[in-house]
């Protein structure tokens, strides 16, 4: 037998078809509003895009800025064999120029011109607020608890650092960790804090923890590896590699998020 | 059933058609913006994103800012005070869609999966 429907399912019904013809509406003058208002065929109001591509030239470096001091760091931590003489000194004084030029006017002159000016967004009081209140009680943690937790952390802190020290002070016969670790903490944030649209660059930063790691591990496997010309040079280099890498990628996502041209229509 | 559901709150049509949206989103994840930046981002032409900013303007969204520059004028634009409350107001309304919707669905949800309603056998003549 029929069973006449209870009030409840309804009222459930009507408010649904309000619901479907609300949301219907909606997509409606959406679809309105995106015909008349776009020039070219496609307009994506992508928030995390937008966002991201918006925070990624906000940040005091850019892109090139960063691999150019990768370049800088490359060149001064990797074990390169340059030729001795005044002229080789007088190249190296100018190079410094160059790279000290490029780094405050070009670069930021060639982002303005290709990508346009973003002013990052300030601390706001709030937060200032709490940052200040923070670092007061952090100063008030270390006055009480200070000295007890110096005496039971220094032997702990000293060993390792000793042991970074080890690893770090004589890159060019040693396994550098320091790209390894770099690399490994941009994973972890990236898997922490990052989203949509960052998941790009999970890949990358995959890439890059495995080639350092590979780095780091190859005298495991032969043992004859340490005395080769260009693993001493990525091993030392590491860091220096790293940036460049890292510069390059947010360079090429800036340039393929912002196009040269953008299209010119007639709708005015 | 409460009547809540049937009254769903509407969003700002001024913020909530495509190309300004696009622009406000962008101009509230940074304190200001120049006119280049803003037309390579939003892939808008330059009349239109023009239109669009002045539209934006008139409506207290937004400031805009023109100097002169090495001789030539470069806009700059930041969103008001105005502005930021509308957008965070957008996006709480858009939140309560969204989960109005959700709400709405894990109503009709038990109502999809229950067994048809039986007819009666005919009777026999």
């Amino acid at each position: 037998m029929l069973k006449a429907p209870n009030s409840d399912t309804v009222l459930r019904l009507a408010a649904g078809a309000g619901l479907c013809r609300t949301v219907y509406g909606i997509n409606q003058f959406m679809r309105d509003a995106a015909a008349q208002a776009t020039t070219n065929s496609e307009l994506p109001v992508d928030h995390e895009r937008l966002k991201y591509v918006t925070g990624l030239l906000s940040t005091q470096e850019q892109g090139l800025n960063t691999a150019l001091f990768g370049t800088f760091l490359f060149l001064m931590e990797a074990p390169l064999k340059w030729p001795r003489g005044w002229a080789i000194s007088l190249a190296g004084l100018a190079g410094m120029g160059i790279f000290f030029a490029a780094w405050r006017r070009w670069i930021p002159k060639c982002y303005r011109k290709r990508f346009g000016q973003v002013k990052p967004l300030e601390l706001s009081a709030k937060q200032f607020a709490v940052m200040f209140l923070g670092l007061i009680a952090f100063a008030i943690t270390l006055a009480f608890f200070g000295r007890p937790a110096t005496h039971y952390f220094n032997p702990i802190a000293s060993s390792f650092l000793d042991r970074v020290h080890k690893a770090i002070s004589d890159p060019s016969h040693q396994v550098n960790l320091t790209p390894l670790s770099f690399w490994l903490a941009l994973l972890l944030g990236s898997l922490l804090w990052r989203r949509k649209i960052r998941g790009q660059s999970f890949c990358l930063l995959s890439f890059g923890l495995l080639a350092v790691l590979s780095i780091a591990l190859l005298p495991m496997w032969h043992p004859g590896a340490e005395r080769l010309e260009i693993w001493k040079i990525l091993n030392a280099g590491g860091l220096g590699l790293t940036f460049i890498a890292l510069g390059l990628y947010d360079h090429i996502i800036l340039v393929r998020a912002l196009p040269k041209k953008v299209a010119e229509g007639g709708d005015e | 059933m409460s009547n809540e559901t049937s009254v769903l709150p509407s969003p700002n049509r001024l913020i909530h058609e495509p190309a300004r949206l696009a622009i406000l989103i962008v101009l509230s994840s940074c304190a200001s913006a120049d006119f280049v930046f803003l037309q390579k981002i939003t892939r808008l032409s330059k009349g239109n994103l023009s239109v669009q900013l002045t539209n934006l303007e008139g409506a207290g969204l937004v400031i805009i800012h023109r100097e002169i520059v090495d001789k030539k004028t470069r806009t700059t634009v930041s969103l008001s005070k105005r502005g930021i409350s509308e957008i965070a107001d957008y996006w709480k309304t858009m939140d309560e869609i969204r989960a109005q919707m959700a709400r709405e669905k894990k109503h009709r949800a038990p109502e999809r999966n229950a067994p048809r309603p039986e007819l009666s056998p005919e009777p026999a003549t």
